[in-house]
């Protein structure tokens, strides 16, 4: 990148020496032209003309170029140059009116104008590119089964829509192969974060009012029920046991969900999802269920709603877990001591 | 001129009013329509396709359009424009995140002609969540001040609690009946 930037710098001085040596040419061949007056100094002054307006033109055409490779660092100021490099070609061409034949500069102002559209072809081109993320839509290609095509919209939207967690809120973040336990009793009000783990089996014992689950591969995830919102983005063949009153998964695949929701789950852009009903937790726990404010045996976790099929037949996308298929609650909680679980209050 | 006329007459004797309610995923549109009609608010499950609600406020009846906000949803969004009096965009004050795409997504429907008569009202939601925005942050990050020709509002809320959310209807409701009834 430093690498990178040094030689556009380089390039630029280059082009800025390049187009001042030109200017000045031009300058002397028009000194020159008014010392002299007759048709020869025309000629000079003609070449000059060109050969300024050539340089002008081959650096926009560079800095266009360059933008084009995405090697800028700064794609909106860059643009903005550009468009200056062009009004400038406008002024040199409006400034040599008066000697220049009608053929030269219909041709220049020809040029000028292909610049002016490729400069906005770059312009549209780059200006959704800054916050622009390919990964939902490829996902959604990518997510099994056909949903049906919707209207397209009227117009491609800049989004990045994806659920984040608030900026300070606390979790387990960047993690490998740990075990991440957050222990019972801990204040149960605020966000709670899950970010970029790998391999990693997490408790959490403490309830929390917003669960944010974000880029999670080969990952067990264990939360006690929480009396607010999970939401999951970018999950990946990991296991996951979840209590909340609203659940909303994207863009994940290969995960098996064991749910308690109050509600309906959503899932969306998602793939090869298989969903079983939270576990009986083993006697001798405590209920966590009254604290979250929830009722155990409202469960509605086989009524999940794909909103890439909006259709009234299964979606292809999730499946119910056949029984033999479900983790004992042992085996899910395999990592857990009993005694860190919650205490009776 | 004709049949806006008519489309008038028919509306002033029915004393009806047609609100769509848009936003983001989990803004709390159904939140916002279910408190205030006093409805209970715990077993809400994210909207697939839409929800409709008729109810009696101050002499009028509002027909409300509560529409889900998915990214797979939006583009629906247009086959419910038609005959819009009021355009409800609700906003997740909390979500800092996903503020800009909810700042592209209203500006894409304020350019739609069939929305052009509609007053708009803003709520900025969950401000019983600790961090949320302020509606004032909210209003200059929409860059709400730049609309011209159109009424619009924007007010505070939580429809957790309850709290700002007749204020907003009522300027809603008065602002309508002010453009659309002014000859009873």
């Amino acid at each position: 990148m430093v690498d990178e930037s040094a030689s556009e710098m380089e390039q630029k001085k280059q082009a800025i020496i390049e187009r001042m040596a030109a200017r000045e040419r031009e300058a002397e061949a028009r000194k020159a032209a008014r010392a002299d007056g007759d048709a020869a100094a025309v000629g000079a002054q003609l070449r000059a003309f060109e050969a300024s307006f050539a340089a002008e033109l081959a650096a926009a055409h560079a800095a266009l170029a360059s933008l084009a490779a995405a090697a800028s660092a700064d794609p909106a100021a860059q643009l903005e140059a550009v468009g200056a490099q062009i009004e400038s070609l406008h002024r040199l061409v409006a400034g040599a009116a008066s000697f220049l034949p009608l053929a030269v500069r219909g041709t220049s102002a020809a040029k000028i104008g292909e610049l002016e559209a490729a400069l906005k072809a770059e312009r549209e081109r780059v200006a959704p590119k800054k916050k622009f993320s390919f990964k939902d839509r490829s996902k959604l290609g990518a997510g099994g089964g056909a949903p049906p095509p919707p209207p397209p919209p009227a117009e491609a939207l800049v989004r990045t829509d994806t659920f984040k967690a608030p900026a300070g809120a606390r979790g387990f973040r960047s993690s490998k192969g740990a075990v991440l336990t957050r222990p019972a009793g801990e204040s149960v009000h605020g966000d709670y974060a899950l970010e970029d783990l790998e391999q990693c089996d997490v408790r959490l014992l403490t309830a929390c009012t917003a669960l944010w689950v974000r880029n999670l591969r080969d990952c067990t995830v264990f939360t006690v029920p929480c009396p607010g919102s999970i939401y999951l983005t970018e999950c990946h063949n990991c296991t996951l046991v979840l209590g909340a009153r609203q659940i909303r998964m994207h863009t994940s695949t290969q995960c098996s969900l064991y749910l308690h929701a109050a509600s309906h789950p959503i899932i969306e852009h998602c793939s090869d999802l298989r969903i079983a009903p939270y576990p009986a937790l083993p006697a001798g726990i405590p209920s966590p269920w009254a604290a979250a404010g929830m009722n155990p045996e409202q469960n509605q976790w086989k009524l999940v709603d794909d909103f890439d099929w909006l259709k009234q037949s299964q979606s292809p996308n999730w499946r119910v877990m056949p029984d033999d298929d479900r983790l004992p609650v042992e085996e899910l909680l395999k990592s857990l001591d009993l005694n860190d679980l919650p205490v009776a209050q | 001129m004709g049949l806006l006329t008519i489309l008038k007459k028919v509306k002033q004797k029915e004393h009806e009013m047609r609100l769509l309610m848009l936003g983001l995923d989990n803004a709390g549109k159904t939140t916002v329509v279910k408190k205030f009609n006093g409805e209970d608010i715990d077993l809400i499950s994210p909207t697939l396709g839409f929800n409709i609600k008729t109810l009696e406020y101050s002499g009028f009846k509002l027909n409300i359009w509560d529409v889900g906000g998915q990214t797979s949803l939006r583009s629906y969004w247009r086959n419910y424009f038609e005959s819009t009096d009021g355009l409800i965009w609700v906003v997740d004050s909390s979500d800092r995140a996903r503020l800009l795409d909810c700042k592209a997504e209203l500006q894409q429907l304020l350019q739609q002609e069939r929305l052009a008569g509609a007053s708009l009202l803003v709520f900025a939601n969950k401000q019983d969540i600790d961090g949320a925005l302020t509606a004032e942050e909210i209003r200059d990050t929409l860059e709400l001040g730049s609309i011209e020709r159109r009424h619009w509002k924007i007010v505070s809320c939580s429809a957790f609690t309850g709290a700002g959310l007749v204020d907003g209807i009522d300027w809603m409701v008065k602002d309508i009946a002010s453009r659309i009834f002014m000859f009873d």
